[in-house]
Order: C-alpha cells, then sequence, then structure tokens
C-alpha cells in the first residue's frame, strides 16, 4: 500500500514535471512597411497589449522598413523616422529588404548604426568603410529558449537587391542557398531556428525543401496575405501584405525542448482605431519635417501650362539619365501653374506625387515613335510630353482628341532619323500604358521620378519654361 | 521580362511591380485602367497579392474583378 502510494505520487510528479516543460515563443511579425510612419501608433497599440500578455514576445521585421512615403525618404538623415519609429516600438531584428539600400552603402551605415535592433542579413559582404551595421545570426535567449535567427536578402540578375546599382556600391551579396548552408549548425546550437527572409512566398516555398533544419520562415518582399502561415515541406511560413494593413502574431509551441507546433493569426493595423500616444507625437514631430519646404530653384518666369511644367519634368528625366530622349505620360503632370520665385520639395511631391520610377529603354527611333501614338491613346489627358525632340500629332478630323499619326522630329525641327537607336528615359506608368512593340523590354532604375526631379532642380538653380511647347496639333 | 496576367503573356520592364503588368493587360483588352481601383489580385497560390508587390521572371498573378 505504501509502495502504491508513493508510485502514484511519482508518476504525478512526472507528469506535472513535463507539463512544465511546455513553452511557447510568441512572434509579432511584419513585412515590407515601407515607411508607412502613419501606421506606427496602431502597430505600438497592438505589440503593447500583446506585451501586456508575453512579456518575452520577439517583433520582427522581415524588410524592406523604408521607401513608400517622403516622410521617411527624404528626412535629413533617410528612413531615420522609420528606424526611430521601430526603435520606439521595440523590434527586436529586422532583416535587409532590397529598398533598405535605397540610400546607398552609406546611408544604409547610418540607419544600422541608429537602430537598437539588429538587421540581420547573411548574405551581404560589405565593404567595413561604409559602415554598415548587420549579422548574419543572433540568438535569442527568450524565457530559458534559445531561437536563433538567420536573415537573408533578395539578389536579383545583376548579382546586388533589386535597387539602383550605384546604391550597392562597396558591397557584394552571395547567393541565398549557398549561404544558408554555412547557418544550419543554428539546429544544434538552438530550440528554434527562424529564417528571416527578404525574398519573397514563392521563393520561400522553394527554398523551403532544402532547409529541413529551419523551423519558421518569417518572410516579406512578395507583398503576399497568408491567412495566418502555411506549412511547406514541413516548415512553417508566414508572410502578410505590406504597408503594416496587418501584422502576425505566431505561437511556437516546444515540448521537452522540441517544437511540436506552430500556429498564426493575423492582426489588422493600419485601420485600428486603438493608437499609441508617445508614438503619434513621434509621427507629428516627423511629419512637420522642415525638409519639405526647402527651396530646391528659383523660377524666373511663371509656368502657366501643364506643357511646360511636362516639358521641365522630361528635361530632369533625360538630364539625370543622359538619356537621347525622354517623355512621359500628360497625366503625370498634376498641375500647370507656377509662381515665379521658389520652388519646394513638397510641390515637386504636389507636381509628381504617384512615386512612378524611372525606367530606361532602348528604342529605335520608329518605335519611339509608335510608342508616342499608343501612349496618346492610352492617356486620356492627350500626347505625352518630351524632351529631346519635337512631336507633331495627326488628330481625326471630327474629334480633336483622337490621335490619327504621330511624326517626330528633333530638336532644331529636322527630320528625326527613325532608323536610329535612341537611349530613352520615362516612367514606370507611361512605360506600362504603351503597347506598341519594341525590342527592348526596358528596365526600372530603380529611382523615383519625383527623386530625379529634385536634383535637376537643385543642379539648375533657375528654370524659365516660358512659352516652352514641343507637341503641336493639327487636324490636316 | 515575361510574366502571365489571367494566363496571357505579358512582356514588361525588369523591376516592374503588379500593378504595371495589370495596367499592361487592361491596356491591351481595352479595359479602363481606373478598374485598377476595384481588383483583387492573387498570386499562383491564390494569395492576395499588394498592386507594389515585384514581379519576377514566368511569374503568374491572376486579377479577380471585386
Amino acid at each position: 500500500m505504501k509502495h502504491r502510494i508513493v508510485l502514484t505520487f511519482l508518476t504525478l510528479w512526472m507528469v506535472f514535471a513535463a507539463a512544465g516543460q511546455t513553452r511557447e515563443v510568441h512572434i509579432l511579425s511584419t513585412n515590407d512597411i515601407h515607411a508607412n510612419v502613419q501606421a506606427f501608433p496602431q502597430l505600438a497599440a497592438v505589440a503593447d497589449s500583446l506585451r501586456a500578455l508575453y512579456p518575452s514576445m520577439l517583433v520582427l521585421s522581415a524588410g524592406d522598413n523604408r521607401t513608400g512615403d517622403p516622410i521617411n525618404d527624404i528626412y535629413e538623415i533617410p528612413a531615420y523616422p522609420i528606424v526611430a519609429l521601430m526603435n520606439q516600438v521595440g523590434f527586436h531584428a529586422s532583416a535587409l529588404g532590397n529598398h533598405e539600400f535605397d540610400s546607398g552603402g552609406e546611408g544604409l551605415g547610418r540607419v544600422t548604426q541608429l537602430a537598437h535592433f539588429t538587421h540581420l542579413c547573411a548574405n551581404i559582404h560589405p565593404d567595413p568603410s561604409l559602415g554598415i551595421h548587420t549579422r548574419p545570426y543572433q540568438i535569442f535567449d527568450i524565457d530559458g529558449v534559445k531561437v536563433g535567427i538567420v536573415g537573408i536578402v533578395q539578389v536579383g540578375s545583376l548579382g546586388i537587391p533589386d535597387s539602383h546599382p550605384d546604391n550597392c556600391k562597396g558591397m557584394t551579396f552571395s547567393p541565398v542557398e549557398e549561404t544558408l548552408e554555412q547557418y544550419k549548425w543554428l539546429r544544434n546550437e538552438c530550440d528554434v531556428v527562424i529564417l528571416l527572409s527578404h525574398i519573397g512566398y514563392e521563393d520561400d516555398v522553394k527554398l523551403s525543401k532544402d532547409i529541413p533544419w529551419v523551423d519558421v520562415i518569417v518572410g516579406g518582399h512578395s507583398h503576399t496575405q497568408l491567412d495566418g502561415g502555411e506549412i511547406h515541406n514541413g516548415i512553417f511560413i508566414t508572410q502578410t501584405l505590406n504597408r503594416l494593413d496587418n501584422v502576425t502574431h505566431t505561437t511556437i509551441t516546444l515540448d521537452n525542448g522540441k517544437v511540436v507546433d506552430r500556429r498564426a493569426e493575423n492582426i489588422p493595423v493600419a485601420h485600428s482605431t486603438q493608437k499609441n500616444k508617445v508614438v503619434e507625437e513621434m509621427v507629428n514631430f516627423f511629419s512637420s519635417n522642415p525638409e519639405f519646404t526647402r527651396v530646391l530653384c528659383q523660377v524666373v518666369t511663371p509656368f502657366t501650362t501643364y506643357e511646360e511644367l511636362g516639358c521641365m519634368m522630361c528635361d530632369a528625366l533625360k538630364a539625370e539619365t543622359s538619356a537621347d530622349v525622354a517623355f512621359i505620360n500628360r497625366g503625370g503632370v498634376r498641375f500647370d501653374t507656377h509662381p515665379t520665385g521658389p520652388f519646394t520639395v513638397s510641390e515637386v511631391l504636389q507636381l509628381d506625387p504617384f512615386g512612378n520610377d524611372v525606367v530606361e529603354v532602348n528604342l529605335t527611333g520608329e518605335e519611339l515613335r509608335q510608342m508616342m501614338l499608343s501612349c496618346s491613346l492610352n492617356d486620356k489627358y492627350g500626347p505625352p510630353c518630351v524632351s529631346g525632340c519635337n512631336v507633331e500629332y495627326t488628330t481625326d478630323k471630327n474629334d480633336s482628341t483622337l490621335v490619327k499619326n504621330v511624326k517626330l522630329l528633333t530638336e532644331d525641327g529636322k527630320k528625326f532619323d527613325l532608323k536610329r537607336t535612341y537611349k530613352v528615359a520615362t516612367q514606370s506608368y507611361t512605360m506600362a500604358i504603351c503597347t506598341s512593340p519594341h525590342k527592348d523590354p526596358g528596365r526600372s532604375v530603380n529611382i523615383q521620378t519625383a527623386n530625379m526631379i529634385m536634383n535637376y532642380l537643385e543642379k539648375r538653380g533657375t528654370i524659365d519654361y516660358a512659352g516652352t511647347c514641343r507637341v503641336k496639333k493639327s487636324n490636316k | 521580362m515575361k510574366v502571365k496576367v489571367n494566363r496571357t503573356e505579358i512582356e514588361i520592364f525588369e523591376g516592374a511591380k503588379v500593378r504595371h503588368a495589370v495596367l499592361q493587360y487592361f491596356v491591351r483588352r481595352h479595359i479602363s485602367t481606373s478598374k485598377l481601383a476595384s481588383i483583387q489580385v492573387l498570386d499562383a497560390y491564390d494569395h492576395i497579392t499588394d498592386l507594389d508587390a515585384p514581379l519576377t521572371e514566368n511569374q503568374a498573378i491572376k486579377v479577380k474583378q471585386l
């Protein structure tokens, strides 16, 4: 009888002891914030409420924290607002996304130095002079559970992440799969291994076959909305759209040091009404950035037409890309008058507010002519604005908005060589609405047109476009 | 690069976003570009994808009217 009581007691003790070894790791993750500073008060409120329940929760970003809102991107130290806000929310780590490179190596260096969280990227090899502070991996101790996190960034066809090549000077990048092979040992050292990935959902799924030593991929880059998370090849993958529409709360359950369950839910953020007041004040401070009123140049004679402002925008694209010709769809010019005096940063952002990227394409004169015609037919605002040539449009006799033919002329009104190949600069929207055939599909230079216009105006100092008109229409 | 929108092959510039492939698809099909505001884009796995998402070579997307 005595033995039986002891045995029962021992069994119960063992059951409770085993139950005591069940642990949970909680992760709040996001991706592709794209500088949505306005959603940070709501994000902070979500993080605060979850942290009240799970004080040791990890807060992670899968990269592309910046690029998407001038409040952040043209700050005196570009991307500082996002970093300061992420510091305040209590992020532990972020992957490097391809847009983290948009201010070049030195810009990224400053951002990584100002962050209180770690930038994780195993496949970047920066020149030490750039001061880029990243680590390939970091091991966090979460209430006795060792969580190893390794970061990875997308590498495009040029061997660098998708940013302007100048932004990646002084850095080399190694292929994702080859790099990750070197971090398999994390499996033996850690209870949980997480890949903080900025390569996109479809590539995460492909990669999952080759990295069975990983428990969870917190992914970004493809702006994919998953319903919490999904298991592919035994690996749990999460990703949640972009711009903080939602965040993902992942719960990893361990029993006796082994991962036995992984679950995730989406939590709405951007449209939530709960806000953290301190973070809201920070956002208000960053939004009143004096950079927006900075004077770029002086306007000598007033702008009075869309054509004059469109010519100025095209001149900027042509000059900044050293192209032969530049053109943009007329609908991309958002105001038609500007008085004499200062032209400011905020006025450029009003003139060109869509965040279009500059696209370079090599076209024969004939391909260019066809493209101008296609653009005219597909943009309700009329024929495109140009630089580097003049254009004559023939419209329908009964409908002056219907373009029937296009004739290109050189800047001094002479015959345009339709057989020669020209380097042409345009913007992403214009390129997307032109359906005429051309051999070279073109490429984005990963710089926004507004930034090029700002650079151009600043270099010019003064501008005078009174009476400039490069497009003529007739119905004969 | 070549991508597919609703099984239609579209050739688009390198570095294009989902928005640009859908615009090109709309223009080719004579669909008003203003419809861009009332669509949902799905990836090959039927997940919602944002219009500002980057595109990769041979990616297939589907456009669904809301």
